[in-house]
């Protein structure tokens, strides 16, 4: 392990993201149009045009401190033998993940009718993450005291998709609203390697893996060939000269509900990306076996050499190859849910100054490594007419939490930025963060028409 | 200025969020010293094809006193061990003969001598360092240098301790050749002396009239008796090495740069040689300060073993467990420069009379090693402030 990897390991960790939200920040910025696609219940009173909105959330279940120790002045990982072995174990996850995702709001555009409010948006999606099971880093910590391994949750994987959304919401009354986003998905791209089963069992007899693994990849823009004994060649790459071609399709709806019950005082709850898509991986593969090292077996003592024990090696990585090597299957389809996000708040504008308003949100999303949850106290103000700033600072599942976010109007232009980070800190010189964190950052362009 | 307050409290959050901790500073590099596994780590070794006798014998054979050996220890098709020897017990020169009989013109019965010899070569050997010699075999033979056959009358004895055996040969016909076979003795696995005198007694032999006129070759004609002796190796009850000291040096292993504390080797071993095997001291050393060529004990290391291999048998295997164990007394293990290990090698006394095979040894079934402590890697340099 070197500074380079660990570097380009913490790139890898800053860039995945995933489903991004910045709905603790939006709900309380009284000019942030695009709330739409949080809650979609809660809409502008005239029409707008949003352009390239980018929002990108990182999330990580574990902080680069969990790596790395700072010791009698200089910096040690977590295998230096001044860190403890429960020290190590309390910094770490069941599963280590690295997750994240990129909204891109190629056009949004609302209009709005009496009570009726339409939005059509084109985004263009993509999520991916890793994951890495504890067991990995208790043996090299450990050693084979504690067996067998359970490595069943590594993998990683990829998905990028269009977004094509209707959404509608509709004033009830005064004091109620209520909305909906259907959304066409399409597959573009899309690529997951994961395990049905990674089991290693360690002993003094031998080490024993089990392995079934599975490779999903999408296969409109490029087709991997097997090899004459039906083994996927990566290298054995063809293009099919369809770029961009959809390889699943989907559905998903969102839901919201905006209640204003007194003056000053709104109520809000959504639940958004409530679907999933189809997609076809036309590049299937499937690896399994067992790899098992007894040692040497029967080896001579005249080839107890530097040769002999290359050759044992070199047998062993072999068979480990064997075992990992992706055989040819058969094209498959695969539903694959979204993850989804529920959204609530409240906020209340200062009677005495509307333009401070307060307000508490939370929300939970979903994943299969890293849920997530956080609860905000915000406060908003818009001081000047052009200018609204706000705030917020909570709890959640990585401990305390803060978001700010600003939309600056200039003419009929506004231009939104929003952030939530936690406050651990990070990296010298880099954005790494150093505890587990949630990063989410938002930047759009509306037009008021 | 009051409508300012929340903004500068928005500023101070996101200052405080964006944080860096100069503690984690790794732009100029961290310390990429690492302990693996800090419990335990147990791995496999295997098993091994067996270290054969015909491996130690081709090792001893390649060294320049070990080559003269090669004459004495030989392999048969089956891969026993055994000796041999062949000479000449007694050689009668035709002409001599001629000068003793009254007329050479007649027939004439001779009577020489008795004709007795012991093994020759290094047999005795054998025994002097206990490993008796079985199945011993002893072939007598003769030269007839004349045309004509031979009548011969004689008794062809032989006797180890108190064993004794004799053929009596009546008018045996002595054709012409260059080794006609007389008798042949195979004492088997009851007889364990060896073989101490052989010979023909009592012998008388009609010899043709004009002797000389009947020879196959004028130059050098006799009548030479010889004997052919053959008898396989094996393992005496009286086989005993004790206190061997055998230093294993210039291993220069290099276990040092790792930081070990505890290493245990446990080995399942059969062993198919008749010897019982004991190692019950071991050390490691380093070369003595005043004698480079010495060694002394290195006093940072303590060994502690359990080599207790029973003799076995092709036919019956004997299973072993041996353990070695090398502990750091303070710290951690350094460079081990080699071993110096005691030997007791004694005849089984289950397998003791069992014939001498290339193909025993003894055979590593499985082998396991433990390390403790932890494996270090890339060890801090406190000097250079990096790792080496």
């Amino acid at each position: 392990m070197n500074k380079s990897f660990i570097l380009i390991a913490a790139a890898l960790l800053s860039a995945v993201t995933m489903g991004a939200q910045s709905f603790s920040e939006g709900f309380l910025l009284k000019d942030y149009y695009r709330i739409s696609s949080d809650n979609p219940a809660i809409t502008p009173d005239h029409d707008y045009i949003s352009i390239g909105e980018f929002r990108s959330n990182v999330r990580n279940n574990v902080g680069a401190a969990a790596f790395l120790y700072p010791y009698e002045g200089r910096v040690v990982t977590a295998l230096h033998s001044s860190v403890s072995a429960q020290k190590f174990a309390d910094g770490l996850k069941p599963v280590n993940a690295f997750d994240g995702g990129i909204k891109y709001n190629l056009v949004s555009y609302g209009i709005a009718r009496g009570k009726n409010f339409h939005t059509f948006e084109l985004n263009a999606r993509a999520v991916y993450g890793v994951s890495v099971p504890y067991d990995i880093f208790k043996f090299a910590k450990l050693g084979s005291s504690e067996t067998p391994l359970n490595l069943e949750a590594m993998g990683l994987g990829a998905k990028m998709y269009a977004e094509l959304v209707y959404g509608y919401s509709r004033k009830i009354g005064d004091k109620l609203s209520i909305g909906a986003r259907g959304k066409l998905l399409a597959g573009l791209y899309g690529a997951d390697y994961s395990f049905n089963r990674f089991d290693i069992e360690t002993g003094v007899d031998a080490y024993t893996a089990t392995i079934e693994g599975n490779l999903n990849l999408t296969s409109t823009s490029y087709k991997i060939h097997p090899d004459e004994n039906g083994i996927l060649s990566l290298t054995n790459l063809k293009s099919k000269g369809k770029l961009g071609m959809p390889s699943g399709a989907g559905l998903a709806l969102d839901f919201g509900v905006e209640y204003t019950p007194v003056e000053n005082l709104v109520l809000a709850a959504s639940i958004t990306d409530l679907g999933g898509l189809l997609w076809y991986y036309g590049n299937a593969g499937a690896s399994s076996g067992e790899i098992s090292f007894a040692g040497v077996k029967d080896m001579a003592i005249t080839d107890f050499n530097e040769n002999g024990l290359k050759k044992i090696t070199d047998d062993l990585k072999n068979q480990a190859l064997e075992a990992i090597k992706l055989h040819s299957v058969q094209g498959k389809t695969k539903f694959e849910m979204l993850q989804y996000q529920v959204n609530a708040g409240v906020k209340y504008s200062m009677p005495f100054y509307k333009a401070l308003t307060v307000g508490v949100t939370g929300r939970y999303m979903y994943n299969k490594y890293t849920p997530y949850w956080d609860s905000r106290f915000g406060i908003a103000v818009n001081p000047l007419s052009w200018l609204d700033v706000t705030g917020n600072i909570g709890y959640g599942a990585y401990g305390i939490v803060w978001g700010a976010g600003a939309s600056v109007r200039v003419l009929r232009f506004r231009i939104n930025a929003m952030m939530q980070n936690g406050f651990g800190g990070t990296l010298p010189y880099s954005s790494i963060p150093l505890l587990a964190n949630n990063k989410v950052l938002t930047v759009g362009l509306t037009y008021d028409l | 200025m009051k409508k300012y307050i929340p903004l500068f409290f928005l500023a101070a959050v996101f200052a405080a969020g964006c944080k860096s901790n100069m503690d984690y500073d790794i732009s100029e590099g961290f310390d990429k010293e690492m302990t693996l596994f800090e419990n335990e780590i147990s791995v496999p070794l295997g098993s091994m094809q067996p270290l054969t006798l015909a491996l130690v014998l081709d090792k001893v054979y390649s060294t320049s006193i070990g080559a003269m050996l090669k004459d004495f220890i030989k392999v048969d098709a089956d891969g026993l061990l055994y000796t041999d020897a062949a000479d000449n017990v007694s050689s009668n020169s035709v002409y001599d003969l001629v000068k003793q009989i009254p007329d050479p013109s007649k027939e004439y019965q001779w009577t020489p001598y008795n004709m007795t010899a012991s093994p020759g070569g290094g047999t005795f050997m054998f025994q002097f360092v206990g490993l008796p010699l079985m199945n011993q075999e002893l072939t007598f033979s003769m030269v007839n240098p004349l045309y004509n056959s031979v009548e011969l009358n004689a008794d062809a004895v032989v006797s180890a301790g108190s064993y004794s055996d004799k053929k009596e040969l009546r008018n045996f016909k002595l054709d012409s050749s260059e080794a006609v076979q007389l008798a042949k003795f195979s004492l088997g696995e009851v007889v364990n002396e060896r073989i101490g005198s052989f010979g023909l007694e009592n012998i008388k032999m009609n010899l043709p009239a004009n002797i000389t006129d009947n020879l196959r070759s004028k130059a050098h004609p006799m009548f030479v008796l010889s004997y052919q002796y053959k008898a396989n190796i094996a393992a005496g009850k009286t086989l005993k090495f004790e206190e061997m000291s055998i230093p294993v040096k210039d291993l220069n292993l290099p276990v040092g740069q790792f930081g070990l504390s505890h290493l245990e080797v446990n080995v399942e071993l059969e062993n198919t040689l008749p010897f019982d095997v004991a190692v019950p001291f071991v050390q490691v050393i380093k070369p003595s300060d005043d004698d480079p060529d010495d060694f002394v004990e290195d006093e940072n290391i303590e060994v502690e073993t359990f080599i207790d291999i029973q003799g076995g048998s092709l036919e019956e295997p004997s299973p072993s467990s041996i353990t070695l164990s090398i502990n750091a007394k303070e710290g951690k293990i350094p460079d081990i420069y080699g071993f110096h290990l005691v030997a007791n090698i004694k005849a089984s006394e289950a397998h003791a009379q069992t014939l001498l095979s290339t193909k025993q040894g003894l055979t590593v079934k499985s082998a396991d090693a433990t390390l403790k402590g932890g494996i270090t890697l890339f060890k801090y340099n406190k000097e250079g402030n990096d790792n080496e």
